[in-house]
C-alpha cells in the first residue's frame, strides 16, 4: 500500500504541476496578446490624435492664408494702402474682421511695411504703429524680403498664432504684407469635437513674456517647468495630467500612458515648431483609457478562468484515473495480506 | 359669409401679430450665431430612482451672453454689475432678450432666477431649479454600474443659425458637483458636457448642451442581497447530493423543493429589480442555477444512483472515484462561474 501511495504521489507530483504549468502558459499567453492588442488600439488612438493635430494646425494655416489672399486682392485695400491711408482701411474691413474674430477664431490682421514694420492692427489700430517687428517675425521678414507668400506658426506681439503672409501688390508694384493670424482654441476645440480628447497648448514662457507684450501674463499655476499654457479646452484636467517632465523630453511626437487614481489616461505630446522648424512648445491631448482598462481587466479574468477549469478539468480526470487503476486495486490486494 | 371671413383673417392677424410682438428680437450688434456660455452646478440629488426612470435634483443653470444693447457707463451708474434677484429678475427678464433655453426633461419644482447684468453687455441669468429629471438608465452592468443622468438643455426657439451652446474655460470653472451630495447606495463623480443638436418639426437644427451627472453604484449591498438568497437555495440539494448518503427519491425531493425556491427567488428578483435588462446579474444567476439543478439531477439519477451507476460501469472502483472528484469540483466550477460572471458583469462599462 505504502509503495502504491508513493507511486500515486509520484503521478500527481508530476501531472499537477505539469497540468499548471500548461493552464499557466495558456492564461499567460492569452493575456500577453490581449495586452498587445489593447496597447495597439491605445497607441492607433493616440497617432490618431496627433494626426488630427497636426492636420488641424495645416488646415488652420489654409484658412489664414485663404483669408489673407482675399484682403490682399481687394482693390480698395490696394489703393488705401499704397496711399497709406489707414483710417480708410479699418474702415473698409474692420466689420468684417470683427465677424471673423467673433465666429470663425481670427485672432490677428495686420499689415507690414518692408522689412517687417507694422503697419496696421486691425484689432488693435492704436498699438505698435511704425513698431519694427524684425528681430522677432522671421515669417513677416522673409516674406517681404522673398516677396512670397508664408505660412507658420509664430509668436506676435499678441501671442502665439497659426500664422499666414500674403503680400499686397498693385500695378506699380509691392507694397507691404498682410497677416492673418488663427487662434489656437479652434485647433483644440475640433481634436475635443472629433476626438473628445481634452487638449491644451503650452508655449515658452520666456518667449511669451519677451514677445507677446500685449498679453497679460497668466496665473503662475499655468506655468509648467517654464512652458506658458496660453490656452486649454478644460485647464482642470489638463492640470492634473502635465508635468515639468513631460513638458521638457517633448522634442518629438510622444505618446505616454498614466495612471492617476486608478484610471488610465492615453496623453500624447505633439512638440510646437515655429516658422523656423525652432521647438517652441507643445499642444497636449489627453484622454481617459477607462474603456481599455477595464476590457484588459475582463480578458485577465476570462484566461485565468478558463485556465483554472482547465485544471479542475484534467486534475479531476488524472486524479479519477490514477485512483482508479492503481491505487483503489492496489489496496484491495494488499489488504487482505 | 364674406364678413365671417373677414373677422376670421383679421382675428388670424391679430392673433399673429400679439405673438410676434411678445418675442422680443435678438441682440443686433452680436455676431451669429450668438455664443450662450452654459454652466450647470449640481447643488443636491435627493433621489435616484432606477425603477421609474428619474432622478430629483437641485441645480443652477448659468446662461451667459452678450448683448452690448444692455451696456452702460460703469462709472455714471456707480458700479460694473447690475444685479436682479427674485421679482426684479423675473421684471428685469421680460423685458430683456432671453435664449429661452429649456430643461426638456425636467419637471420642474421650483424655480428661482437671479440676473447680473455688466458694463460690457455681457448678460448672467443664473436658474437655481428644482424638479424632477427623466432619466434612461443603463443596468448591463448591475450592480456595477455607472449612470450618466442628463440635464437636456435645449433651445426650442432658436436654432443653430442663431445660438451656439458653448463652454469656455469661464463656465467649466463654474461648473461641477457640491462637495455636500450624499446619496444612498451612489457615489457622486463627476460633472460632464456633451453638445449636440436636435432636429425640430421644421426640419431645422436646435442647439442642445447635455450636463451629464455621472454616478457610481456602491455595489456591496446590492451584491449581498442577490448572491446569499442564490447560495442558500442552492446549498441544500448541493448538501443532498454530494456530502449526506440517502435514497434518490428523497435526494429528488430535495432537488425539487431547491428548483421551487429558485422559480420563487426568479419573481423576486423580477418584482425586486423589474428595471434589469435581460442580461443582468439576476437573469445570469437564474440562468447559472437552473443549469445548476439540471446537473445535480442528472448526476443524481446517474451517478449516485447504484442502480444505474453499477449497471453502466463494470469497474466498481470509478463510482466512489468520481463521486469524490465531484464532490469538491462541481460546487468549486460553480462558485468559480459565479464569481467570473460576477467580476466580468462589474468591468462592462
Amino acid at each position: 500500500m505504502k509503495i502504491v501511495l508513493t507511486k500515486r504521489l509520484k503521478v500527481l507530483l508530476v501531472v499537477i504541476p505539469a497540468t499548471l504549468l500548461m493552464a499557466g502558459i495558456s492564461a499567460y499567453s492569452s493575456i500577453v496578446s490581449h495586452q498587445a492588442v489593447f496597447e495597439g488600439c491605445k497607441q492607433r488612438e493616440l497617432r490618431l490624435a496627433a494626426t488630427l493635430i497636426q492636420a488641424d494646425v495645416q488646415l488652420q494655416m489654409e484658412k489664414a492664408a485663404a483669408r489673407a489672399s482675399i484682403v490682399v486682392n481687394l482693390p480698395s485695400i490696394k489703393e488705401s494702402f499704397r496711399a497709406g491711408n489707414r483710417a480708410r482701411i479699418l474702415d473698409r474691413i474692420l466689420p468684417a474682421f470683427l465677424i471673423q474674430r467673433d465666429r470663425f477664431g481670427v485672432l490677428e490682421g495686420q499689415f507690414h511695411l518692408a522689412p517687417a514694420t507694422s503697419f496696421l492692427r486691425i484689432y488693435a489700430p492704436e498699438d505698435g504703429q511704425g513698431e519694427d517687428l524684425s528681430s522677432f517675425r522671421e515669417m513677416v521678414v522673409s516674406a517681404n524680403k522673398d516677396h512670397e507668400p508664408r505660412k507658420g506658426i509664430e509668436i506676435g506681439r499678441q501671442g502665439i498664432s497659426v500664422r499666414a503672409v500674403d503680400l499686397v501688390k498693385d500695378a506699380d508694384g509691392y507694397i507691404g504684407s498682410f497677416e492673418i493670424g488663427m487662434s489656437f482654441m479652434t485647433v483644440l476645440g475640433n481634436v475635443k469635437k472629433n476626438t473628445g480628447f481634452e487638449a491644451a497648448v503650452f508655449v515658452d514662457d520666456a518667449l511669451m513674456s519677451s514677445i507677446a507684450t500685449l498679453v497679460p501674463k497668466p496665473d503662475s499655476e499655468r506655468i509648467v517647468a517654464g512652458f506658458r499654457n496660453v490656452e486649454a479646452t478644460d485647464w482642470k484636467v489638463i492640470k492634473s495630467l502635465v508635468t515639468p517632465e513631460l513638458l521638457i523630453s517633448a522634442t518629438d511626437i510622444k505618446m505616454e500612458l498614466k495612471t492617476i487614481a486608478g484610471t488610465h489616461y492615453g496623453i500624447v505630446i505633439v512638440p510646437l515648431l515655429d516658422y523656423k522648424g525652432s521647438h517652441i512648445g507643445s499642444i497636449i491631448a489627453t484622454q481617459e483609457f477607462e474603456a481599455y482598462q477595464n476590457q484588459m481587466a475582463a480578458a485577465i479574468v476570462r484566461a485565468i478562468a478558463f485556465s483554472l477549469l482547465q485544471i479542475l478539468v484534467l486534475a479531476g480526470i488524472v486524479i479519477v484515473m490514477i485512483n482508479v487503476m492503481f491505487v483503489r486495486p492496489a489496496a484491495t490486494t494488499e489488504s487482505p495480506k | 359669409m364674406s364678413r365671417r371671413v373677414l373677422v376670421f383673417l383679421v382675428l388670424m392677424l391679430l392673433s399673429n401679430g400679439t405673438l410676434y410682438a411678445d418675442e422680443i428680437r435678438m441682440p443686433e450688434n452680436t455676431p451669429r450665431p450668438l455664443k450662450i456660455g452654459v454652466a450647470v452646478f449640481v447643488n443636491n440629488i435627493t433621489k435616484v430612482n432606477d425603477q421609474a426612470g428619474t432622478f430629483e435634483a437641485s441645480l443652477d443653470l448659468q446662461l451667459r451672453w452678450k448683448n452690448t444693447d444692455l451696456a452702460f457707463n460703469s462709472q455714471e451708474m456707480g458700479t460694473n454689475r447690475m444685479e436682479f434677484d427674485h421679482d426684479s429678475a423675473t421684471k428685469k427678464l421680460a423685458g430683456i432678450w432671453t435664449p429661452a433655453l429649456t430643461l426638456t426633461n425636467a419637471t420642474i419644482q421650483s424655480l428661482e432666477q437671479g440676473l447680473f447684468i455688466y458694463a460690457d453687455g455681457t448678460v448672467v441669468l443664473i436658474q437655481r431649479v428644482k424638479g424632477i429629471f427623466d432619466a434612461k438608465y443603463r443596468l448591463e452592468a448591475f450592480p456595477f454600474d455607472t449612470q450618466n443622468l442628463p440635464v437636456h438643455i435645449t433651445s426650442e426657439r432658436y436654432n443653430t443659425n442663431q445660438i451656439a451652446l458653448i463652454q469656455d474655460q469661464r463656465d467649466i470653472n463654474n461648473s461641477g458637483l457640491s462637495k455636500e451630495i450624499s446619496l444612498l447606495s451612489w457615489q457622486p463623480k463627476r460633472l460632464s458636457f456633451v453638445t449636440s443638436r436636435t432636429r425640430g418639426w421644421n426640419g431645422q437644427f436646435f442647439p442642445e448642451m447635455q450636463a451629464q451627472i455621472v454616478l457610481t453604484r456602491l455595489p456591496a449591498a446590492y451584491l449581498l442581497a442577490t448572491l446569499m438568497p442564490f447560495f442558500l437555495v442552492i446549498l441544500i440539494p448541493t448538501i443532498a447530493t454530494f456530502f449526506i448518503k440517502m435514497d434518490v427519491d428523497k435526494r429528488m425531493g430535495y432537488c425539487g423543493s431547491s428548483i421551487l425556491a429558485l422559480v420563487a427567488l426568479s419573481f423576486t428578483y423580477s418584482s425586486r429589480y423589474a428595471m434589469l435588462p435581460p442580461n443582468s446579474i439576476t437573469m445570469e444567476l437564474i440562468v447559472i442555477g437552473s443549469g445548476y439543478q439540471i446537473v445535480i439531477i442528472l448526476l443524481a439519477v446517474t451517478i449516485f444512483n447504484p442502480h444505474n451507476a453499477n449497471r453502466w460501469f463494470s469497474n466498481k472502483f470509478i463510482i466512489p472515484e468520481i463521486i469524490s472528484y465531484l464532490r469538491w469540483a462541481i460546487p468549486l466550477a460553480l462558485a468559480g462561474l459565479v464569481l467570473t460572471r460576477v467580476m466580468l458583469i462589474s468591468l462592462i462599462l
